[in-house]
């Protein structure tokens, strides 16, 4: 096939659609005074229009622009602005570009956000997100001042050695979208056996590790909050606060919520406290567990462990009871393991408080966190550990 | 008991596969935007370039041109799944059954598995379809999801031995009987077509 005459046709139409799209950039006519704003036929003021779609790069780059639209119905064109100060520095722009101020109008409007999911880069950290280390994925429990500094919480068995503390490095969301890892294993209490354990059974009274936050790492004592209870979507569209934290229960009752990165914002209601509940596969067993059941949704799947688990007070504040750590194959119930009892095995711990990682417990807002992190880095050195601090 | 072995590639990263798109959306209020032709010839020419795979993360070390070509398919669309048992056992025998996840493809495809352990399920129904057995039932899975890459041609199994006994207990007669196998995954269950088991005296 000869192809010096295809590419010179292809080249010819490029030609043309370039003319083509260029052929609007002759010089702006004037719009008549009593040209009506609602009829889009008038030449002069369709020429008026035209060059309000080429000053509209202009108007863009300004700060506080949101969007640039053309009004169908009137051939006008539309600027969306955060704020109404802004409209006094698109007139300028336009008026240099011979735009007349009958071709286009100015709306304030909510700022764009892209549209985030339980599954993309949060920062600060919040609760409820993913999060990502070794071969597997769970959920972010929840952020926390402890004594051994700023901190996070999610399953035991969301760690490389479940029982046994080691040096699991975590990733939000994912290793390769985010390579700089948000925190690394700190402490994993071992299971016991006898006492209440059954028989040929390894017990613990929580399914829960901490890891200490990165130098850096800001993370907040906020859930991510999809856009709507049990109804599977993972687009965060707000937040709940961890305004308060149940420190002493072991028995709940009524409707509990956790967010989780596989089945978002779910809930349902408190059908067993305190069960004994053996681990399918293992001889795992966990003590004075907490069940929770809802025939109508999904509310549980694999990837929501760590899911924080919360009940709700007035408006978007969230009282912190626990974190999830299994269900039932259905997906119609989930298991949490009490905050009382996470605190027994991990310690006293925050999650009310937003924070900086590297610093010592008790930052407030990040301030001081940031003075500390180098510090610190060498205090939790496992051996063989995969911190950069450590190396 | 049960058992899992499989012939796996490196761990994948989560991102590579399809799902909600994350992050980006047409902005509100846009009805439409005046885009020279031009413009869209190129970017239209842009788009029939050949473009690579969504690469996969290592989960430690260099990408391998494994990882580099592997393309997310939906799972069901992709592995093939199959029960794999006698087709007769003595009553009050343990009856070991494999469910077997084979990659057909020439390419990897990641799984995305429900449990820590990985959760699978069988059952075992009579022949008017009453389950007698469920290796899940009132089993509490921890919600773990495992990332785990079948290189093409690889396969995993998990193997449990059933005890000829229902869920309550009881040993089932000599009959036949129906069973099924399924793997637990973050799109939902990965299915085998079902076997037909024959229980003699």
């Amino acid at each position: 096939m000869n192809r010096a005459p295809l590419v010179g046709r292809m080249a010819v139409m490029a030609m043309f659609l370039a003319v083509a799209a260029c052929d609007d950039s002759t010089a702006p006519m004037a719009v008549p005074d009593d040209a009506p704003r609602s009829q889009a036929t008038a030449p002069g003021q369709e020429i008026a229009s035209q060059a309000a779609a080429q000053a509209s790069r202009d108007v863009m780059a300004l700060r506080g622009t949101v969007f640039a639209s053309r009004d169908a119905s009137t051939g006008q064109m539309v600027f969306g602005v955060e704020r109404p100060g802004v409209a006094a520095d698109i007139a300028p722009v336009m008026a240099r570009n011979g735009v007349p101020q009958s071709a286009y109008r100015v709306e304030v409007t909510e700022p764009i956000h892209f549209a985030a999911t339980l599954r993309d880069v949060h920062r600060p950290v919040v609760s409820g997100v993913q999060i990502h280390w070794s071969q597997y994925v769970c959920t972010l429990g929840f952020s926390v001042d402890h004594a051994d500094g700023r901190s996070f919480v999610t399953n035991s068995h969301c760690t490389e050695s479940q029982g046994s503390t080691g040096n699991t490095q975590y990733n939000q969301p994912s290793r390769t979208v985010a390579p700089d890892p948000i925190g690394f294993e700190a402490h994993d209490p071992s299971y016991f056996r006898g006492g209440e354990c059954s028989r040929g059974k390894v017990c613990r009274y929580s399914d829960a590790s901490r890891a200490l936050y990165e130098a850096g790492i800001e993370s907040n004592a906020q859930i991510a909050k999809t856009t709507g209870e049990n109804n599977g979507s993972l687009e965060v569209a707000g937040h709940f606060t961890i305004a308060s934290q149940d420190n002493s229960s072991t028995s709940f009752s009524g409707t509990v919520h956790k967010v989780g990165r596989t089945t978002g914002w779910t809930s349902g209601t408190v059908t067993n406290t305190c069960a004994t509940v053996n681990v399918s596969g293992s001889n795992i067993q966990l003590l004075c567990q907490t069940l929770v059941q809802n025939s109508n949704a999904q509310i549980v799947a694999g990837g929501d462990s760590g899911s924080p688990v919360f009940t709700r007070g007035g408006g978007d504040d969230a009282q912190l009871v626990g974190i999830l750590w299994g269900g039932s194959g259905s997906g119609d119930l989930f298991v949490f393991s009490p905050l009382s009892s996470i605190q027994d095995e991990l310690g006293s711990m925050d999650a009310t408080t937003n924070g900086v990682g590297g610093g010592s417990g008790g930052d407030d807002g990040g301030d001081d966190g940031g003075d500390d992190g180098g510090d610190d880095g060498g205090t939790n050195c496992p051996p063989n550990s995969n911190r950069p601090a450590c190396r | 008991m049960f058992s899992m072995r499989g012939g796996g590639g490196v761990a994948a990263s989560p991102d590579a596969r399809p799902g909600p798109a994350a992050g980006g959306v047409c902005p509100r209020g846009v009805r439409s935007v005046r885009v020279s032709p031009l413009v869209v010839l190129v970017v239209t020419f842009s788009f029939a370039l050949p473009t690579g795979s969504a690469a996969l993360g290592p989960d430690a070390g260099n990408p391998t041109l494994a990882e580099e070509n592997a393309v997310s398919i939906p799972v069901s669309d992709s592995v093939r799944v199959r029960l794999e048992l006698s087709d007769a056992e003595e009553a009050g025998a343990d009856v070991p059954i494999t469910l077997r996840v084979v990659n057909p493809l020439e390419e990897p495809v990641d799984l995305y598995l429900t449990g820590r352990p990985v959760a699978f399920d069988m059952i075992v129904a009579d022949e008017d379809g009453v389950v007698l057995w469920r290796r899940l039932e009132g089993e509490t899975i921890a919600m773990a999801l495992r990332i785990e890459t079948l290189a093409p041609g690889a396969s995993l199994e998990f193997t449990h031995r059933w005890d000829q006994r229902t869920n309550d207990g009881d040993p089932v007669p000599p009959g036949t009987y129906t069973v099924r196998g399924e793997l637990l995954t973050e799109d939902g269950p990965l299915a085998a077509p079902p076997a037909t088991l024959r229980i003699v005296p």
